[in-house]
């Protein structure tokens, strides 16, 4: 596409793709390993899909995408991409069950219909097109140089709270880096800081990994110091290390996030909360909710939000699609008008304006998004000329003069810095997770040169560690939705690395139990334990 | 339902509330204490029909139904004790129950450590824990003497105990191991020691780690660098190992296999050292709650103050540190005290001028010192009588919040809306002490008005006040 350089700003659209590592090889069927496979079902195919219509056209967009190595790893897993074949089989045999069920329902059978082709072509997507491998198919987007992926820690910890233990936060970024190398083949630009969990001093791991850019939230760049000269919409480049920080735009977040405000809200979209597998009697559902008879949702919902009220109207799919429509011209009228706004307010400065989001938002809490989402793309590059769709690392190529500041801490929790990871709910983790942390390090200073079966062991409790750090399981606990996983997960990790710490000092190492652990957690399956060293 | 005759309870539990109570708690029947007399025999009796097996159930359980619960039950059976987790579908309840793996994480590890961790510009969270031979020392001194978390701010210093440009004390509870700490600083770096107070000495025990605290809102530093972003040259993944062909090796090599090198150092940025722009003066406004008594108004101007004649009360000298500002002749003088700060540095409080001289020593409960400011808790006593207050001295939008939020909130703290702005009796004093009156006391001061007030001096009353109460509250006749 031409290069048109009369536009007044930019706008950057990043998804933020992560889960936690859940992976039980040792049950057959577990429900933490089903968020997985409803954010592939309904996220990352539904994405791919666009991406490849679009590239299909002809339609150069612009794009980053964050994708975390734990993600990456399930994606990429043999067993649970087995699994998710037998899920989809059943949601496909659900859904013909549906079709005749529902065949006499003018409202619902053509939904029942829908439901059916979607998810027999997500069947063959995902086995045929893709080969059952998604983060290749990313990875060609990224190669059509349409996409741009970027890393994020590791783990998902939250760097913040280990900033005693530098250490710690480097291993979390490092071993992130050399995933994203082994996986992608090249360097990545730039990460997303878990939670954009940013502190004063964390850019200098940052750049020691070659990584040039991150992102913080809106406060982060608003309380840099000294005061930047253009606010949120430019970036700020960090003394002595020179990485540059994005901050997230909160107008063009709360257009997309918000309950009341926001888009998805609309009445015409479908409502998550209506699933089948919560409407339907017991004895019709029970093979596809959870096997002890519990109902979980199923993917299956024919109701639209209708408004603040119990009755829910049916979902009708044209209507959904001429709202997403509406709903892009808003989106790109409000960036056109923010971007010319800003543009005169900077005298020759070009404003970007960063909009970062939780890919699982598209498809999975908003089934209307990833169609919204390429309806922006394509409004943005063929319906206006005031901004162009770049990204982070493009801009700073073409816009390097930055000025030089350090962000403030900050992140995108809940009131914005550390409270929703530490407070009285979780605070009794830390304790735990820093006397790990410096076992760990006294470990990979002591052990400078161990024979085989040592070595497997260290890896094994910096992998233990990695997943004991993860910010997921404070995160689940304060929000109180599946504590006692979340806790249990947190215990496990400490109580597994503290046997190995064990193990190691007494030079006893149980070799069985330690295939056991090998099997049961194997995250990162080259992670070498030197990592935790304080030199290199 | 018909009445029925008492006669089907045994004797002993014919009558009376008591007896019926008792075998309620027998029988175990809940919430028996708060039944009324005819929902306890209600209760006994449906519990002796069931103890007999006589109960009929409450609804009908229809066929459909009754298949469906049965077909549950089974399932559910099957799934808690089926032999093998392999052979079913488990979900995660038997993950969360399965305990082959001793998941208990110490209480205490025992090595003395005190780390800090930052929550937000308001709070951070402190952690500690003792070795035995600390844990002797703490429990040797504690409750016997206060134990503090000392938190000192050292930004742009290398901490050596006594280095810090402030520090403030918090009462903790050693053995509590944990604690929400409010800090009045933000965006400073700061750190924070475990100890007690002997004899006016801080011993401290642990100090912890340094931590930087977000700054609250935007920096007042306006100061504009700018920089070039330079992209780092991406190294090349290193070609497969094997070459393709000696002969291109041995020529063209070279093209083909680029060794790895290491990414060079980042360019060098412009070496930025902050200059603190001054911190902008806050403007004076009128206080908006602390307003002084209308016939008692604070002039803007030195000059404007009007010489007030030197009382005929004798002005003891006040014990502790206070002392009384000599001014060379011509100039204001009168009734300016100046307190001798810890930190060395002198400032002047006007209002306190205005009280008279025949009130008892001040007692500093709390000092706030501060790179951005500082306030004064004073309590000051005319036995029995007690006040208390909050002196602010610099006049800060800290401290005015400080002092708002202190009166307006004091509702929040036990007592503390009681203490604020009233005169009242210390806690000691009781009705043998009034016996036992102490230096310095007489009987006036049992009245309302502080000495002197009803002798008519004229300094101590200006024109025009009348014979009514004064309000030493400050927070007008209508609050």
């Amino acid at each position: 596409m031409v290069v048109v350089s009369n536009h007044l700003g930019y706008h950057a659209i990043v998804l933020h793709a992560h889960l936690p590592y859940v992976r039980h090889p040792e049950y057959d069927y577990f429900l933490e390993e089903h968020w997985l496979y409803e954010a592939i079902t309904e996220t990352y195919v539904p994405l791919l899909t666009i991406f490849e219509d679009l590239l299909n056209q002809g339609v150069a967009f612009s794009m980053t995408m964050t994708m975390s190595p734990t993600l990456i790893s399930m994606l990429m897993d043999p067993l649970l991409q087995d699994r998710y074949s037998v899920y989809l089989n059943r949601l496909i045999e659900l859904s013909e069950k549906e079709v005749i069920r529902t065949e006499h329902d003018a409202h619902l059978a053509p939904l029942a219909h829908y439901y059916e082709r979607r998810f027999k072509a997500t069947h063959v997507l995902f086995h045929d097109r893709y080969q059952r491998n998604l983060v290749k198919a990313f990875k060609h987007f990224q190669d059509a140089g349409v996409l741009e992926i970027i890393t994020c820690g590791a783990t998902h910890g939250f760097l913040p709270l280990m900033q005693m233990y530098p250490s710690a936060v480097k291993a979390q970024i490092e071993v992130a880096v050399q995933h994203y190398k082994s996986v992608f083949d090249r360097q990545p630009h730039g990460i997303w800081l878990p939670e954009c969990g940013y502190y004063p001093g964390l850019d200098r791991f940052l750049a020691k990994a070659g990584l040039e850019f991150f992102f913080t939230d809106t406060h982060g760049i608003i309380n840099a110091s000294p005061r930047p000269l253009y606010g949120a919409f430019a970036p700020i480049l960090c003394p002595r290390s020179g990485v540059a920080a994005f901050c997230r735009d909160r107008s063009s977040s709360e257009q997309v996030w918000s309950s009341e405000e926001g888009y998805p809200g609309d009445p015409y979209y479908r409502e998550y909360y209506r699933d089948i597998g919560y409407d339907l009697p017991q004895d019709y559902i029970q093979d596809y909710v959870q096997p002890d008879g519990t109902r979980k949702n199923t993917g299956i919902k024919y109701y639209r939000v209708t408004g603040k009220t119990d009755k829910k109207k049916p979902y009708d799919r044209a209507m959904a699609q001429q709202r997403s429509v509406l709903h892009a011209d808003h989106f790109v009228g409000c960036r056109i008008e923010q971007v010319t706004r800003l543009a005169h307010m900077f005298e020759g400065k070009k404003p970007i304006v960063v909009s970062p989001y939780d890919a699982e938002l598209y498809g999975h809490w908003w089934f209307e998004g990833p169609d919204w989402l390429s309806l922006v793309l394509r409004k943005a590059i063929y319906d206006q000329d005031t901004y162009k769709l770049t990204t982070p690392y493009q801009y700073l190529l073409e816009n390097p003069e930055n000025q030089v500041a350090t962000p403030s801490a900050s992140s995108w929790g809940a009131q914005g810095y550390n409270n929703f990871w530490l407070n009285p709910t979780n605070d009794k983790m830390y304790r735990h997770l820093h006397k790990i942390t410096q076992k760990m390090i006294q470990m990979a200073h002591l052990f400078q040169n161990p024979y085989s079966l040592q070595k497997r062991a260290l890896n094994q409790a910096g992998r233990e560690l990695l997943l004991a750090q993860s910010s997921d399981w404070a995160f689940i606990i304060k929000t109180g939705t599946m504590v006692e996983y979340a806790d249990k997960r947190f215990k496990t990790h400490v109580h597994r690395f503290n046997q190995l710490y064990d193990m190691i000092m007494a030079s006893e190492i149980d070799e069985t139990w330690l295939k056991k652990v090998e099997y049961l957690d194997n995250l990162f399956p080259e992670l070498d334990y030197r990592v935790y060293r304080e030199d290199g | 339902m018909k009445r029925r005759r008492k006669k089907y309870l045994p004797r002993h539990a014919r009558s009376g509330m008591k007896a019926l109570k008792k075998l309620a708690s027998q029988y175990g029947i809940k919430n028996y204490l708060n039944k009324s007399p005819s929902a306890l025999k209600r209760a006994i009796h449906r519990h002796e029909q069931r103890l007999r097996g006589e109960l009929r159930p409450a609804r009908q359980i229809v066929d459909s139904q009754q298949a469906a619960i049965t077909a549950y039950r089974e399932r559910r059976l099957r799934f808690l004790f089926s032999p093998s987790r392999f052979v079913h579908a488990g979900t995660h309840e038997e993950y969360i129950l399965e305990k082959d793996e001793e998941l208990k994480l110490p209480l205490i590890y025992g090595e003395n450590e005190l780390v800090a961790m930052p929550i937000d510009p308001v709070h951070f969270y402190v952690y500690w824990d003792f070795n035995e031979e600390m844990l002797s020392r703490v429990q040797a001194n504690f409750p016997r003497v206060p134990f503090f978390l000392r938190v000192y701010d050292i930004t742009e210093v290398i901490f050596d105990g006594s280095n810090a440009h402030a520090f403030w004390d918090i009462t903790c509870h050693p053995l509590a191991r944990e604690w929400y700490v409010d800090t009045p600083v933000s965006g400073r770096h700061v750190c924070v020691e475990l100890g007690y107070t002997l004899n006016g000495r801080f011993h401290a025990l642990l100090r912890s780690n340094t931590i930087a605290i977000p700054p609250e809102t935007v920096s007042p530093v306006l100061y504009d660098v700018f920089d070039t972003f330079v992209p780092t040259t991406t190294p090349m993944i290193l070609a497969p190992a094997t070459p393709i062909s000696e002969a291109v090796t041995h020529q063209v090599g070279h093209l083909f296999f680029q060794p790895y090198e290491p990414p060079p150092e980042p360019m060098p940025v412009a070496i930025y050292t902050p200059v603190p722009q001054a911190v902008p003066q806050p403007v004076k406004q009128p206080h908006p709650i602390r307003s002084f008594p209308m016939w008692q108004t604070i002039p803007e101007k030195e000059d404007e103050w009007i010489s007030i004649p030197e009382p005929e009360v004798e002005m003891k000298p006040i014990p502790g540190i206070l002392r009384r500002f000599q001014t060379a002749p011509g100039e204001f003088a009168n009734g300016w005290f100046v307190w001798q700060l810890p930190a060395g540095e002198e400032t002047v409080v006007r209002w306190m001028a205005q009280l008279p001289g025949e009130v008892g020593p001040f007692f500093f409960h709390e000092t706030i010192s501060t790179p951005h400011d500082r306030a004064l808790i004073v309590s000051l006593g005319v036995w029995p009588w007690q006040w208390e207050e909050y002196v602010p001295l610099g006049a800060s939008d800290w401290t005015i919040r400080r002092f708002l939020g202190a009166s307006l909130f004091s509702w929040y703290r036990p007592g503390a809306s009681e203490r604020m702005g009233k005169w009242r009796r210390p806690v000691g004093a009781s009705e043998r002490m009034l016996r036992f009156q102490p230096p310095g006391g007489s009987e006036s001061l049992w009245r309302f008005q502080p000495p002197g007030a009803s002798e008519n001096l004229s300094w101590m009353r200006p024109v025009g006040a009348s014979e009514r109460r004064l309000n030493w509250s400050a927070r007008g006749w209508w609050l």
